[in-house]
């Protein structure tokens, strides 16, 4: 039969202050513990997350410069994929239409702030801009 | 969950400008004439999660329901941007 840490050490050390003393503190970590484990359990349940490699922008004619990973977090009932250095993100019902979504968003703020002047762009698009043109680069069919 | 009608308040309260994406509606927020923020929007029969609405707005998922639903006005959320240094 399971006893708890407290009985297993009054058997063994019988009743003394420092044992009850002993014996508050390991129920208070014990409690402590258990509170933890629930609240991992919980963050565990509302945000699952996994990486996934980007290979390939095709059928789009666009060429991977360096090769970058995607972050799919699972929320709320949907997914979300983001790739944290370039400030994109995506949402979808699933985690292939997540990271779907995302590719079509990294193409077009690409594209986008490409057709921009850099006078025009703010700090956090003039950033994304520079990375972005190291990042990828459009393949000219011809 | 944060939805396309969230997108669009905060669209309409941030007066930004829409931009046909491939396949997606975005809004852009420009701000002295500079880009400052672009946002998807997921068009959909029904109601479709929007949860890349905080990271794309630079702001936390609270932030960006008080933008929708009222608390937090366009000067406020402007001041949040510039004091992550992102403004």
């Amino acid at each position: 039969m399971a006893t708890s840490v407290e009985e297993q050490l009054r058997a063994v050390f019988g009743h003394t202050k420092t044992l009850d003393e002993l014996c508050e503190r390991v129920a208070g970590l014990e409690s402590k513990v258990e509170q933890v484990l629930k609240r991992l359990g919980e963050l565990g349940a509302l945000r699952r997350s996994f990486l996934a490699p980007i290979e390939t922008l095709e059928p789009e004619p666009y060429e991977i410069l360096r090769p970058f990973t995607v972050v799919v977090m699972e929320a709320e009932g949907e997914f979300e994929a983001a790739i944290f250095d370039l400030g994109i993100f995506a949402s979808g019902d699933t985690e292939e239409e997540a990271i779907a979504n995302l590719k079509e968003t990294l193409l077009d703020t690409f594209d986008r702030l490409n057709e921009l002047p850099d006078t025009r762009l703010g700090k956090g698009p003039f950033r994304q801009k520079s990375l972005l043109n190291k990042w990828i680069r459009k393949v000219e069919k011809g | 969950m944060l939805t396309q009608d969230d997108a669009e308040a905060i669209a309409d309260k941030l007066g930004c400008t829409p931009y046909e994406g491939r396949s997606h509606k975005r809004y852009e927020l420009f701000v002295d004439d500079k880009l400052i923020t672009r946002f998807g929007v997921r068009r959909a029969s029904k109601e479709k999660g929007h949860g890349h609405l905080p990271g794309e707005l630079h702001i936390t998922q609270k932030e960006c329901r008080d933008l929708s639903k009222c608390p937090l006005s366009k000067d406020e959320y402007l001041q949040i941007l510039r004091e992550r240094n992102i403004l």
